[in-house]
Parts: C-alpha cells; structure tokens; sequence
C-alpha cells in the first residue's frame, strides 16, 4: 500500500495535546483509585496465608488429574487466537469432554446433553459457558493461561514439572514466541527443589545481610532451564515479595547444577556483590523516573481539569446537582477527584445505572446532554409513536419480536419528531453486561404521525 | 507485566488508540470519552493479559467495543443526517488521505486502520474485530481498491 500511494499513516495526524493528556489522566486516576481500595484490604499476611493454601490445593489436584484440556485449549487458540468464551460451540464441546477425561467435575449427563441432537444450540452453548465457568470463573478473558492459573495457581509456584510441561506445550503449539529458555525436570543426581531455595537463601542473607525473619517474607520461585547461550542445565531461585498488588522480584539467585551459588549470569538481578550495588542504583533511578512520570502526570491532570470540566461540563453538572447519591457516597470516597475539583470519570450516578434505552424520555431529557424536547400537548403519546413504528416495520415484512423499543425526541428545523429505535437487549452470561444491537429505527413526524423513515439499521443489513 | 510496564505500555499505544477512536469517532469528546471508558475496563483486565505481545490487538479490541457504544448512543442523541459530516483534519495530516479514509464505510475505515496504519497481519486484525480472516482481507482488498482508484482520481485532478 505503501509503495503505491502516499502514506496512509498520515491520514489522521498525530494525537493531540488533549487526547495525551486524557489517558495520562485517565491512568493516573485509575491508579489513584486502585490505590485507595488496596488500602481498604486486608493485609498480605492473611494473602499469602491463602495462597499458600491455594497452592498446596492445587499442587494435589494436579499429582491425581491429567492436563489435557489445557493442551486442548493451547491447541485451539493457537488456530484460532480468541478467549475461550468466545469459542465456537464444537470447540467448547471438544474441551469440556477433555475436562472430564482428565477427572474435573463434568457429569455424564451435562455430556449426553451437549451430544444430544435434541438439544437446541443455544441451550448447549449456555450449559457449555457454565461448565466452564464452574471451573475457572466467568472471566469474559479466559485463556489457555488464566486456566493453568486457575488450576496450578500464581506461575511462580507452579511446580518443575508444570513449568516444563506447559512451556513446552506453548512451544509446541506455536504459542511461546522466540524465547529460548527451556524448563526442566531435575533427573537423578541433581540436587532437589529445596535444596535449590535453602542455597539460595543463604547466599542471599550473606552477601545481602538478610535476616532470617526478613526472608520468611518471601515467596521463593524456582526454575531448572536451560537457554540457547547457556546450554547446561543450571536454577535460578527468585524471592518474590508482594507489592502493589502483585509479587515483585526482591532477588534472584544462579546456581550450577550441583548448587553452586555462580555469577556467570549477565543479568543485574543475579547475586553478586557488585551486582548488588548496581541493581540498588538502578532501583533508585527507576523509582525516581517513576516518581517523576507520576508527578508529571498528576500536574497535567492539574492542567487540564478546566478544559475537562468545560467539555463534559453539562454532565458533571448533573452529577453534581442533581443525583445526591453520588454527592454523598461517592465523591467522600474519592478525596482527591473531591478537592480537585474532578468529578467521577466513569458514570456512577445511580440512575446511569441501566443503559439509557430503558429511561422514560423524561429521564432522558433531565438526564442527558442532548437538546431533547420533551413531548407538548399536540404531540402524540410516545406509546402511540411506538406503535405506529412498529406498524411501519411489520407492515414491511420485518420481524420485531423480541426486540425492545426505546423512544427519544428531535428538533428538525423546527419539525417535532420521535425517533424510536427496536433494540435486541443481550445480557452477556459472562460477566452480566447488557449489550444493545440496534436492529430497526423508525422516525416519524410527533404531530401528524407521518413516517419519515423506517429501516433496518445499516450495520445489521 | 507489572503495572508500570502496563501503563507504560498504554503510554507507547496513545497513536495507535487515537488512530482508532478518529476512525470511528467525530469529536474530540467522544474519542476522550472512548479511550477513558477503554483505558478503565484494561486497567481491571490488565492482569489476565499474559501475553505482553498481545497488549496492542486486547487493548485496541476494547477501544473499538467503546467505540461503538457511543456511536450507538450518539444516534439516539440526534438523527444522523443531521450530525455535521465533514470534521477538518488536523493540522499534521494529509488533508486528501483524511477525507479518503474517512469517506471509506466503517467496517472498510477500522479496518483499514489496523492493517495500514497499524501494521497488523491479517490474523491480528481479524482477532481485533472478531471475524474470520477471510473477512478481513475481503474488507481490506475492498478498501484498498477505493483507496487507490480515489487517489488516483484525486490526483488527476
């Protein structure tokens, strides 16, 4: 394309000033916000308490069962890179019969049903979507990954033999990218996965001066591998501590084979002393530029509030104003949003709530910005609107069941007019979202009941 | 991917995010609105994201979704005929691609994006708009083909 015309990349320009700040504003919020529930949970004591329970559950699960669904589910993606949600039925099909083949909780009739020829498709898939969120959570994302977490828990514990098999099956299936590192399983001879951590514990309180009560702290991750530089089977043990929400690497360790502590590793992560020294400046210089792209980030949210307040003002107005609730619930929890003047982003008034089809024309006129009329005495009833397009449309042959009206008003230069659109109201299994396909809109005249237009919509032709 | 690489990797989309809200978006409003909504349900999602490869097509696959549902809603707000067509191009662009791009019916524009302006494969883009590949290069052949014969036109002219 390219070489035979001018460069399509230019067409739109460059994101502008405004639309940079807004998602620089957008994440320093997000942030913020995440910040302030993280503050309202309960400590990483009890955390890791039940993660540790999660594992030792899972590492017992996975010593009786076989992982041949989640090979199953590498095989799929990797023809077809979609989350397993949205899968085709036989897809779905084919993975829940490997769940039970490897001994997870399908019964023998959920089977005979989703064979069955009797059984509507639609009726299968549901029953198929439940299934599989009985085992790994409506999670409108899941993935061949998110299911071995679900199964094995946070990868930093999956044991040896996990870790080899499912990089392995990655690598089988295309789906591993170009990385070299390949795991392993210790043979006979090596030494064993606590051997591996206890070495490298001690290494790290020596060179580190690490107490024994400070690494009771850490979570210790470990990996037999070999790379395409270092062809000799060689542990790396990680000492994860939990921050901002997830496990951070506090240290890392290399040992030989046998279980020798080696710094024979370019990574600055790895126990040296030297390497010690320059990982603690780098740390600090991270944490500076971090420091500062935060500052930077919370000054332009400073400078552009009046352009966000002036935009989207006639909504916040309203959020203000007129919905209480939000006054009080909402805004005591966001202090910063509060004395800065910025009010919730993301649609939190009670009323917003439901998507707006389902307001009386009312709500939407008292609640939108749009200039909507509301109806005068020598208008028809929006009922009577909502039956005149529907006449419209079946006397065009279309077929409205099933579908929800919703009504609004237009000035046309002067012209009253209902718009009313037939929507297909989908709630979403996964995650309980109402999605809305506009299907058929109608427009007629408010006072003479003439039609004006009445069609299907065009992305639905 | 810990949390400041993901933002920092949200940072490293902001073209590429404001390409695709401008494909599909008239005002400036909207496409703040759309990458504001989009950056939220990423943040909440972010940690089932385990392929850092694959933030482009998840994130710019949640952007298009926002998309759409306010160009749902503004249809509501106002009969479309009634919506100014024309926006100006921005200052930095090419003023003839701009209207060519976006003279292109939508499903062709988005993408034509993804493919030409972001340098996604076919595969990615199918992925991105959730259809099968084969619809991908039929939309992608079709825009082209206005594309060059537009320009050619425009050129002549």
């Amino acid at each position: 394309m390219k070489n035979e015309m001018m460069d399509v990349s230019r067409a739109f320009g460059r994101a502008d000033d405004a639309f940079v700040a807004c998602v620089e504003k957008t994440l320093v919020q997000l942030k913020y916000q995440e910040e302030q529930k993280v503050k309202k949970k309960i400590g990483w004591g009890v955390i890791a308490i039940a993660l540790l329970l999660i594992l030792a559950m899972a590492t017992a699960i996975a010593l009786t069962i076989e992982w041949k669904h989640i090979e199953t589910a590498m095989d799929l993606i990797a023809k077809n890179d979609v989350f397993i949600y949205d899968w085709k039925l036989p897809a779905k099909l084919r993975l829940i019969a490997d769940m039970q083949e490897d001994g997870m909780a399908v019964s023998d009739e959920e089977i005979k049903r989703l064979e069955s020829d009797q059984v509507p498709d639609a009726e299968k898939e549901k029953l198929a979507d439940e299934i599989i969120a009985r085992h790994y959570g409506e999670d409108e994302y899941l993935y061949y990954y998110t299911m071995a977490e679900r199964e094995w828990g946070m990868p930093i514990e999956w044991t040896l033999e996990q870790r080899a098999w499912f990089h392995q099956m990655e690598r089988e299936k295309g789906l591993y990218g170009d990385f070299s590192w390949i795991d392993l399983v210790p043979e006979k001879g090596d030494i064993s996965r606590e051997t591996a951590v206890e070495r490298a514990k001690n290494a790290v309180m020596e060179a580190w001066n690490v107490t024994e009560t400070e690494m009771a702290q850490y979570k210790a991750g470990v990996s037999f591998f070999i790379t395409d530089v270092y062809d000799i089977p060689r542990w790396q043990v990680d000492f994860y501590i939990p921050r901002e929400g997830t496990w951070s690497t506090a240290y890392t360790v290399l040992l030989t084979r046998e279980g020798a502590v080696t710094e024979d590793w370019e990574d600055l992560g790895v126990l040296t002393p030297e390497n010690a020294r320059k990982k603690k400046e780098e740390d600090a210089k991270k944490a500076l530029e971090m420091d500062d792209w935060q500052r930077r980030g919370k000054e332009r949210l400073q400078e552009m509030e009046s352009v966000f307040f002036n935009r989207n003002g006639g909504k916040h107005y309203h959020f203000l104003n007129d919905c209480p609730l939000v006054e009080e619930k909402f805004l005591p929890l966001e202090p910063l949003a509060k004395d800065a003047g910025i009010f919730p982003l993301f649609t939190p008034c009670p009323v917003c709530v439901n998507d707006d089809i389902f307001w009386s024309i009312e709500d939407k006129v008292r609640y939108q910005c749009g200039n909507w009329p509301l109806p005068e005495e020598d208008w028809i009833s929006p009922d009577r609107a909502v039956e005149m397009a529907r006449k419209a449309l079946v006397d065009q042959g279309y077929d409205l069941s099933s579908l929800y009206p919703s009504v609004y008003t237009h000035d046309l230069e002067g012209r009253a007019v209902y718009s009313i659109f037939f929507d297909a109201v989908i709630t979403d299994m996964h995650d309980g979202s109402v999605m809305i396909d506009p299907i058929y809109s109608v427009m007629l005249d408010a006072k003479t009941e003439e039609i004006l237009r009445a069609e299907l919509n065009e992305s639905n032709g | 991917m810990t949390d400041q690489a993901f933002e920092r990797a949200i940072v490293d989309q902001i073209q590429a995010m404001y390409r695709v809200c401008y494909a599909q978006l008239r005002s400036h409003a909207d496409r703040e609105d759309a990458v504001q909504e989009a950056l939220k349900k990423a943040w909440e999602k972010r940690k089932s994201l385990k392929d850092d490869g694959a933030l482009k097509g998840w994130l710019l696959r949640i952007l298009i979704n926002e998309c759409h549902n306010i160009q749902r809603k503004n249809k509501r707000m106002a009969p479309s005929e009634y919506i100014p067509a024309g926006a100006l191009p921005p200052p930095d662009a090419d003023s003839t691609l701009h209207d060519l791009m976006l003279s292109l019916p939508e499903k062709l524009r988005i993408t034509a994006v993804l493919i030409f302006m972001e340098g996604m494969t076919i595969a990615q883009a199918a992925s991105v708009l959730r259809v099968p590949q084969g619809t991908v290069s039929s939309r992608i052949h079709k825009a082209r083909h206005i594309l060059k014969t537009q320009w050619e036109e425009a050129n002549r002219e």
